[in-house]
């Protein structure tokens, strides 16, 4: 267990000195801030619209509507959308720098004459790249906290810091996925560079064309400005109207199941309220209604982790020609 | 002549890189199947439409007009717009990735050029090769589209040449991207950089600017139906998407191509700003490339120089 421990340590050094990785981290730093500063411009939009047409409601001495709620949380919506996509390179690039920098300084096998065990290597490798993500979205985390605070003047309550904090736990098992995912194909694949564009495939598949398969299934997202919107429709009448498709709703939630990125992001929706209907609920709520998707996650974590141990225990892996 | 030879030779290296055909393959995959999703989705839409309108009915309201009244037979095939920004874009980024870095890679930039071969001659032809490989993919997608299109809904004369126009412009839109996997390929001492630089910049286009210019959410950009707002309706964004939008390539692309598949009612005058905005990416990535050609120095070319 020592020499795993002071393997992460060196792999979390060599993080902290890498150009690209402090480049793609900067990149997501700069890309949440900016989408926290869309949100909340058009959060203080729809409020500035909301007050005038209370007043012009008063004025006409009628009653006033509906009494609009913020929820902080949902302003958050980009940056969840920005961990699935750039948050899923920056878990590649860990396990890409992982094998690379092993695999082009030869030191594997000189760590292998020392009294060095194959397990402790991946233990090292996966705590050190861990204690990086985990470091990397803490960061990320304070910074959106204070993002809202100051772009958008909002202080979030002990509760919604709790979701956004859970949010973000399940942010490392996400990422630590493609951290997995990305060492296995560079360990598998003799070029490291058609390692990495393979893992690329893969992310785009996953992340992007996957759940967007799903959307377009979604007959609601095939009218601009939806379907149901466009008939005057409220939930329950869109509910009864679905049932009649329940069919083709199986089919197209089957094909969204097959993506990570779609657990996470249901999830991630559902603790920061981004879907509606988990707006102001509790945890054990939320839990209730979403353990389908916790379960994809800790299932998708497990068996990427089970693999990437496999592969860097066997027996000849560090012994082929390739090292 | 040698240019073609370099580009023969080129064609062959694509052909034999194992992972561009996997990523060939998920192109070629998801346009066989674009057609018959748009089909699936459009069909069940009317339905969804039949069942409220039943509804709505029944309580006496009035009914809206079918949201598909107006949809043409192209319309279906929208998801192509959004694999192409995404699948057909990476593709092309890894071409030209190993295009230009393939013999930096190998260490034989020095050999190659004590042979009576120029800068010129070599990288036209590398180009060239990407660009034949590239043509042929969009040829094949072109095919696909028009025999799935025929065998779901029929396609008139104008239809066929819509499609033409859609491939023709994405071959072009391609092309920018190879070129800058091309450029940051001879440019970058560092393979990993030279892969990332490309990616980073395509992931920006595809996402980040959207954002600002149409208040789309990241992943919203991966619906191909266009908003019903085009611009956020707040000061300082209206703003911001002013200055940006020129700058918009993926904008550009959808609009123009969401007119080639009838999504978009816009006229054909409006797509000159956009087509005219989409070839000036691609002037100026050509132009890059001829930079870091002509600077490209042979002798410290290799990667491990």
């Amino acid at each position: 267990m020592h020499n795993a421990v002071l393997i992460a340590r060196k792999e979390y050094r060599d993080a902290v000195y890498s150009r690209v990785l402090i480049v793609i981290l900067l990149l997501l730093l700069g890309l949440m801030v900016s989408s926290i500063f869309v949100s909340s411009l058009l959060l203080h939009r729809q409020i500035s619209e909301y007050q005038s047409s209370l007043i012009t409601l008063q004025n006409l001495g009628k009653a006033p509507i509906e009494v609009q709620q913020v929820f902080p949380l949902t302003l958050l919506r980009g940056f969840i959308d920005y961990i699935e996509i750039i948050g899923a390179i920056l878990g590649i690039l860990l396990g890409y720098y992982s094998i690379a920098k092993e695999k082009n300084q030869r030191t594997l096998q000189i760590l292998l004459t020392r009294p060095v065990k194959q397990s402790d290597i991946f233990m090292g490798k996966l705590l050190g790249n861990l204690a990086i993500i985990v470091s990397v979205l803490a960061l990320v985390g304070v910074i959106a906290w204070l993002s809202l605070a100051f772009i958008g003047g909002i202080t979030l309550q002990t509760s919604e810091i709790a979701k956004l904090s859970l949010a973000l736990l399940f942010s490392v098992g996400y990422l630590i996925f493609f951290y997995c995912l990305s060492l296995i194909l560079c360990m598998s694949v003799k070029s490291l560079s058609q390692g990495l564009m393979l893992c690329f495939t893969i992310w785009l598949v996953i992340v992007l064309i996957i759940p967007q398969i799903g959307d377009t299934m979604d007959p609601d997202n095939q009218v601009p400005g939806g379907l149901f919107k466009s008939m005057h429709l409220n939930k329950d009448q869109e509910k009864q109207v679905l049932a009649h498709f329940s069919g083709y709703e199986t089919v197209r939630n089957a094909i969204e199941e097959l993506s990570l990125t779609k657990h996470y992001e249901r999830l991630s929706f559902a603790l920061l309220g981004i879907k509606d209907v988990f707006n102001g609920k509790s945890l054990v709520y939320i839990f209730e209604m979403e353990w389908n998707d916790v379960l994809w996650i800790l299932g998708w974590l497990f068996a990427g982790i089970l693999a990437s141990y496999y592969l860097m225990t066997r027996r000849d892996a560090f012994k082929e020609a390739k090292y | 002549m040698r240019s073609s030879l370099i580009a023969k030779n080129e064609i062959a290296s694509i052909v034999r890189d194992k992972t561009l055909w996997v990523l060939f393959a998920v192109f070629v995959f998801m346009t066989l199947i674009s057609a018959f999703i748009g089909w699936s989705s459009q069909h069940t839409v009317q339905e969804v439409y039949s069942a409220s309108a039943a509804q709505l009915r029944a309580q006496g309201m009035d009914i809206p007009p079918s949201p598909l009244a107006d949809s043409t037979p192209l319309s279906l095939d929208k998801n192509m717009i959004i694999y192409t920004l995404l699948i057909g874009v990476l593709m092309a980024i890894c071409m030209g990735h190993n295009a230009g870095m393939r013999e930096r890679k190998a260490s034989v930039m020095k050999i190659i050029f004590s042979r009576p071969v120029s800068k010129l001659e070599f990288f036209a032809g590398k180009i060239l090769g990407l660009g034949a490989i590239l043509l042929f993919t969009m040829l094949l997608a072109a095919f696909i589209t028009t025999v799935t299109s025929l065998l779901l809904t029929g396609l008139s004369s104008q239809d066929l040449l819509n499609i033409f126009g859609f491939y023709v412009l994405s071959f072009i839109y391609l092309c920018t991207f190879a070129m800058f996997g091309f450029s940051f390929a001879l440019v970058m001492s560092d393979e990993t950089i030279a892969l990332l630089i490309p990616i980073i910049i395509w992931l920006s286009f595809t996402f980040v600017i959207p954002e600002f210019t149409l208040a789309l959410y990241p992943t919203g950009s991966l619906n191909p139906v266009i908003p019903v707002v085009s611009t956020p309706h707040e000061a300082t964004l209206n703003a911001i998407a002013d200055i940006v939008r020129p700058f918009s390539l993926v904008d550009h692309y959808k609009e123009v191509e969401g007119y080639f598949l009838q999504v978009s009612g816009s006229a054909w005058q409006d797509q000159l700003y956009h087509i005219g905005a989409i070839l000036a990416w691609f002037i100026l990535s050509l132009a890059a490339c001829a930079l870091v050609i002509k600077r490209f120095n042979p002798a410290a070319g290799d990667l491990n120089a």
